[in-house]
């Protein structure tokens, strides 16, 4: 078996503690943990977090990476709310109004849950309301019910965006939200539903979708600046029932599906304010999934899979320099 | 023939199961009944299964596997009322099913 001095020319250095400033690739003994570590550059990649306690799909999301809330969805009775603290979730207040397909934007203690479906045969919601970390509360209706519409912003500036009205089709619209009622904002270029919001009221961004007057799924990205929409870069994945996060400048995309019969796609791509790139994949394929968080530090959470609903949890995070632990003694 | 994947049991506990590290290295597969899609003749690939204690299986174990829950998913799929079937809009298609690769 080759030793390391064959390969490189020279014996593991060993160190009582780990170099302050290592280089890539160099690899070292420690005597005090007695272990061998090398330092690597990582790119971006998934890793699993905690699953939901409720596997369910279509819920509403909100919040960051290591506080994020789930809400809502397809498992009876549709209210049940959990909040993750980065490592696991637990039960929260349910929501007034159970349903699914809904959308949601804000903050785990201030988040804001709105539309969605109530029963089978689609019983529209306009439902709006706030939770404040422990219990939901009744805010204004949408002027426009309707369902697998994508969210944005804040509990007190927040934005709703497209969607599906049943029988009367899809919807373009945005609304705006100020704590209290919502008012019509921009239509948006590409008529949609199941489309990802993210951003913020004044600076949204919504991408990805279905679009029903071309029979197609898209990658239509537009940006929102409180008063209208205008088209960015297309995902380079056109896809439907996503998931997403972050901001107008710097979003994640991740899953979904980009044609009927295609498997559930782990793929994910992020956005720059002008242009989607992928990165590091889903470890789970998965369609009809939520997102909360920031680009560099993201999450994904329930969905469907092939054989039913998930809790399945995956947490993103950029990458970058880390010190790597290879055996101990 | 070379076979490009190899195939394991594991129950997915949560954080820790996949890191970081294990997924940036290796691309992982979650698939139906715990079952789990990893390089084949690949160290990480084999670290991790021992990580998560997998019950590694053959192409074909892990084929019936699926081939189980998605059969169990698709008979509660046709079970349920037609208006959870086919809501007006949104589709709620029937699991589909999976061919596992070599």
């Amino acid at each position: 078996m080759a030793e390391y001095k064959g390969i490189k020319g020279f014996n593991i250095q060993t160190v009582s503690s780990d170099p302050p400033a290592p280089f890539a690739g160099e690899v070292w003994y420690n005597s005090t943990s007695a272990t061998v570590k090398y330092f690597a550059v990582l790119p971006a990649a998934w890793s699993t977090g905690g699953n939901l306690g409720t596997a369910r799909r279509q819920v509403g999301n909100a919040g960051l990476q290591d506080a994020a809330l789930c809400f809502g969805g397809n498992v009876a009775p549709k209210q049940q709310t959990e909040e993750y603290n980065g490592t696991a979730w637990t039960g929260g207040g349910n929501l007034t109004t159970g349903r699914q397909y809904l959308s949601g934007c804000g903050t785990q203690a201030a988040g804001l849950a709105f539309g969605g479906y109530k029963a089978p045969g689609v019983t529209l919601s306009a439902d709006t309301e706030e939770y404040n970390g422990s219990s939901w509360t009744n805010g204004g209706n949408l002027g426009t019910a309707r369902y697998t519409l994508g969210g944005a912003g804040t509990q007190t500036a927040g934005l709703a965006m497209g969607g599906a009205r049943a029988g009367a089709g899809t919807y373009a619209g945005s609304e705006e939200y100020n704590g209290t009622a919502w008012t019509g904002g921009g239509t948006m270029n590409t008529l949609r539903y199941r489309v990802v919001g993210a951003g913020t009221q004044t600076a949204g961004l919504g991408f990805s979708g279905y679009t029903p007057t071309t029979n197609a799924v898209t990658g239509a990205t537009e940006e929102y600046n409180g008063t209208s929409w205008t088209n960015g870069g297309s995902l380079g994945t056109a896809r439907q029932k996503a998931g997403g996060c972050g901001t107008q400048t710097a979003a994640l995309c991740f899953g979904g599906i980009a044609a009927p019969g295609t498997p559930y796609t782990t793929a994910t791509e992020s956005y720059d304010g002008s242009s989607w790139t992928a990165t590091g994949n889903l470890n789970v394929g998965r369609i009809q999934l939520a997102g909360a968080g920031t680009q560099p530090a993201g999450l994904a959470f329930g969905g469907a899979v092939y054989a039913g609903t998930t809790g399945s949890t995956e947490e993103f995070s950029l990458g970058g320099p880390a010190t790597l632990t290879v055996g101990t003694d | 023939m070379t076979k490009t994947y190899q195939y394991c049991v594991a129950e997915n506990w949560g954080k820790g199961f996949i890191d970081h590290n294990e997924s940036s290295r290796i691309t992982f597969v979650g698939l139906p009944g715990n079952v789990w899609q990893v390089p084949a003749y690949n160290k990480h690939g084999n670290l991790w299964i021992a990580k998560v204690a997998g019950s590694v299986k053959t192409l074909a174990e892990a084929q019936s596997i699926v081939d189980a829950e998605v059969t169990a998913a698709q008979a509660a799929w046709d079970a349920l009322p037609d208006a959870e079937k086919a809501p007006a809009v949104e589709g709620n298609p029937r699991p589909a099913d999976i061919t596992l690769e070599e």
